[in-house]
């Protein structure tokens, strides 16, 4: 009798092991970024940049391929169906998206798209790209001859201990853009157009002259009254540039905040305490400080980073979470119409 | 390896005598069964949680799992009154009506293991996933010796308490009680009908008491605990729910992802291997439960009954179910699981009265 039951239980592994389609390492596509522009015919281009092996000198090099589809999800579907391998995402550090497709479409759809895809890393940062996602990581390579990923994982490192790197990350972005308590900050690059001026002019003479596009025209309103993406005066082998961030509301990108800014906020964030005072109709937004602590001499800063928050209709500080303790039903909350009132309140910073 | 499972069957403690080692034989036999319906408790509680109320309150869901409490205190009260009459051939005809219980959770437990595996294993179809889990179940429970799977549960007690912990407290998913407002959040009228829901994932207490092995040597002054392990597993999940916010009411997840759902929102993926293995442990091991005390309170009630036999009788209508029903799980939830608290309720009701018509109120018995 048990071996008769022994015998039974070998073909239920069986029954599992043979639907596994087992794919060995090398015969995959592992995407280092992936990017989402919608194009000027209004349909959605999917982007990935991938290892593509060794080149004869020993450097990895990348490959850039993308698809078009009415839906980002026919785009990925065509995409996928025309690579050799099969796509893996564990290894995407990068989910950009270009601005005018940010400014326009509900964020949370894309990415949640994005989130759902199999083997999708949900750490992988969201950032926001000055032009189109394509172009920018077109013009994207790792410096130092590192490989890409590590180029972004230490990039990234780097910035987010330095308080200029907002969580972007493509699970916290779902969860914000979803929960509508806060509004998060996505992260901002883009290609710096004298940086490629300079490769295109050190480029040999008789190729032509494709310039990679530098992205859309911006508009007064993104001209930068600090540092920002795009416009650092530096020099280097790679042009595109990691600095700023993107504010969002009611789901999309409605503006950009200078990298200062952006660290305004995000020290606020972390070392300040938020408070939230409702009188009748009245609401008053305000941020307590520690005396000691370094955003307490850069009040005007914060000042007018928070205003900016509030003109782009943007609450990444979490007010509108604030604000939900004094009520005490969704109902009631709803009623009142906070983020209605947002923007107007008041603001005063003052010590803890 | 062999040795470390025999030890199983040894006394827990130092004895002296026959009638001491087979009194601590049976304490440590209680104490498996009571593991094992405390693990069979828990996943029921924890999939409603995942798979119900968390939609439904958001931010209240802690308040809907918390009101858990009563039915399941309330079903111990009955059940410890009328455990005495469990153990009699009338109060074993009494526990048949758990089976349809037993049934609908092996159901839910199936669809849950089938949707879980599917996800770890894309390429599998879902009906080979059941059929596995179902079969691997089946062929275990025949397996093991006569209170194996119980010892198995109590083996892993630990290690199941541990991979939960990881998987709500310290999976680091910035939980933040800022979510946790406003506090009524649809109001108390919502959380309430969300929690009835829930009432029927508690029949499974009646399991401490119903079980050949889980009420022999009860301790009196204690036994009131073990109710509070699952409740307490359950309040942790779903506070962390609450705290997290994983998903949106409206968004299309499958079953797969919404047990891994929270950990999905960890800063490392190793949280959501664990979380992963967690559910296959604690899925499989209340499979395992549901099967083994079916076949023992059926072979309690009808002794001539072959054991496999009363092994396959609780598992044919869960697999049935579960292949021919796919998506029925969530359709279930609200319709058809609540009505196992009544069936519970009234077989408590049943041997609550029996004892009382016992001579001597039963004791002793």
């Amino acid at each position: 009798m048990k071996r008769l039951a022994l015998g039974a239980l070998l073909p239920l592994c069986l029954l599992l092991a043979g639907g596994c389609s087992y794919a060995a390492i090398e015969r995959q596509t592992f995407p280092i970024c992936i990017g989402v522009d919608i194009t000027d015919g209004g349909q959605y281009e999917f982007s990935i940049q991938a290892p593509k092996g060794d080149s004869t000198d020993g450097s990895t090099t990348y490959e850039l391929m993308s698809a078009t589809g009415d839906t980002l999800e026919d785009a990925m579907r065509i995409l996928a169906a025309s690579t050799p391998y099969p796509l893996n995402f564990c290894q995407v550090r990068q989910c950009m998206i270009g601005y005018s497709t940010a400014a326009t479409t509900q964020l949370r759809t894309l990415l949640r798209a994005l989130f759902e895809l199999p083997t999708m890393r949900s750490s992988a940062m969201v950032t926001i790209a000055l032009g189109t996602a394509l172009d920018t990581l077109k013009a994207q390579k790792p410096e130092f001859g590192m490989r890409l990923s590590t180029h972004l994982d230490m990039l990234f490192k780097r910035l987010w201990e330095q308080n200029l790197l907002p969580d972007s990350s493509l699970a916290a972005c779902v969860r914000l853009l979803g929960s509508g308590r806060r509004d998060p900050l996505l992260f901002v690059c883009a290609v710096n157009p004298l940086l490629e001026a300079e490769k295109t002019d050190e480029s040999a003479a008789g190729q032509e002259a494709e310039a990679f596009a530098v992205g859309e025209p911006w508009s007064d309103d993104l001209l930068p009254e600090d540092l920002l993406a795009g416009m650092l005066p530096r020099s280097s082998e790679s042009p595109v540039e990691y600095l700023g961030s993107a504010a969002v509301s009611d789901g999309r990108v409605s503006g950009v905040l200078t990298a200062r800014e952006t660290q305004a906020v995000l020290r606020a964030r972390a070392q300040a305490r938020l408070r939230v005072a409702i009188d009748g109709e009245q609401v008053q937004l305000q941020i307590l400080l520690d005396e000691s602590s370094e955003l307490y001499g850069q009040q005007a800063e914060l000042m007018a980073a928070v205003e900016k928050l509030q003109r782009l209709d943007c609450d990444t500080l979490g007010f509108t979470a604030i604000a939900a303790t004094h009520f005490g039903t969704d109902a009631q909350f709803e009623a009142f119409a906070f983020r209605r009132r947002y923007s107007q309140a008041p603001v005063v910073i003052a010590p803890r | 390896m062999i040795a470390w499972w025999k030890r199983a069957r040894q006394t827990r403690t130092d004895v002296h005598s026959q009638q001491a080692a087979a009194e601590s034989r049976r304490r440590g036999t209680a104490l498996a069964y009571r593991t094992l319906a405390c693990a069979q408790l828990t996943a029921q509680l924890m999939l409603w949680v995942s798979l119900y109320a968390y939609d439904r309150t958001l931010q209240t869901v802690w308040q809907a799992a918390a009101l858990q409490a009563l039915p399941l205190y309330a079903l111990y009260a009955l059940w410890r009154r009328g455990a005495p009459a469990a153990g009699t051939r009338a109060g074993a005809w009494w526990c048949l009506l758990l089976l349809p219980c037993l049934a609908l959770d092996g159901m839910a437990l199936l669809c849950a293991l089938s949707a879980h595996m599917s996800e770890l294993i894309p390429a599998a179809s879902p009906v080979s996933c059941t059929l596995s889990a179902g079969g691997a179940a089946l062929v275990t429970v025949l397996l093991a010796r006569r209170n194996g799977v119980a010892y198995g549960a109590y083996a892993l007690r630990w290690l199941l308490a541990a991979l939960l912990l990881l998987a709500t407290v310290l999976v680091n998913a910035r939980a933040d009680t800022v979510r946790l407002w406003p506090f009524w959040g649809q109001g108390p009228g919502v959380t309430a009908l969300t929690a009835l829901g829930g009432v029927g994932g508690a029949w499974g207490v009646a399991l401490l008491f119903a079980l050949p092995g889980a009420s022999a040597g009860q301790e009196r002054g204690r036994s009131w605990l073990w109710p509070l392990a699952p409740w307490a597993a359950l309040m942790l999940w779903a506070l962390w729910h609450a705290l997290v916010w994983p998903w949106q009411p409206g968004d299309a997840l499958t079953v797969g992802e919404r047990l891994t759902g929270l950990a999905r929102h960890s800063s490392s993926i190793a949280f959501l291997e664990l979380t992963g293995v967690f559910w296959l442990l604690l899925l499989i091991v209340a499979l395992f439960g549901v099967l083994d005390a079916g076949e023992k309170i059926l072979c309690r009630a009808l002794p001539r009954t072959p054991r496999p036999v009363a092994v396959l009788a609780m598992l044919a209508p869960a697999l049935a179910a579960a292949l021919a029903w796919p998506s029925g799980l969530a359709d279930a939830a609200a319709a058809l699981l609540p009505y196992r608290a009544a069936l519970s309720l009234s077989a408590g009701i049943g041997l609550a009265v029996m004892r009382a018509r016992m001579p001597g109120g039963g004791e002793g018995a």
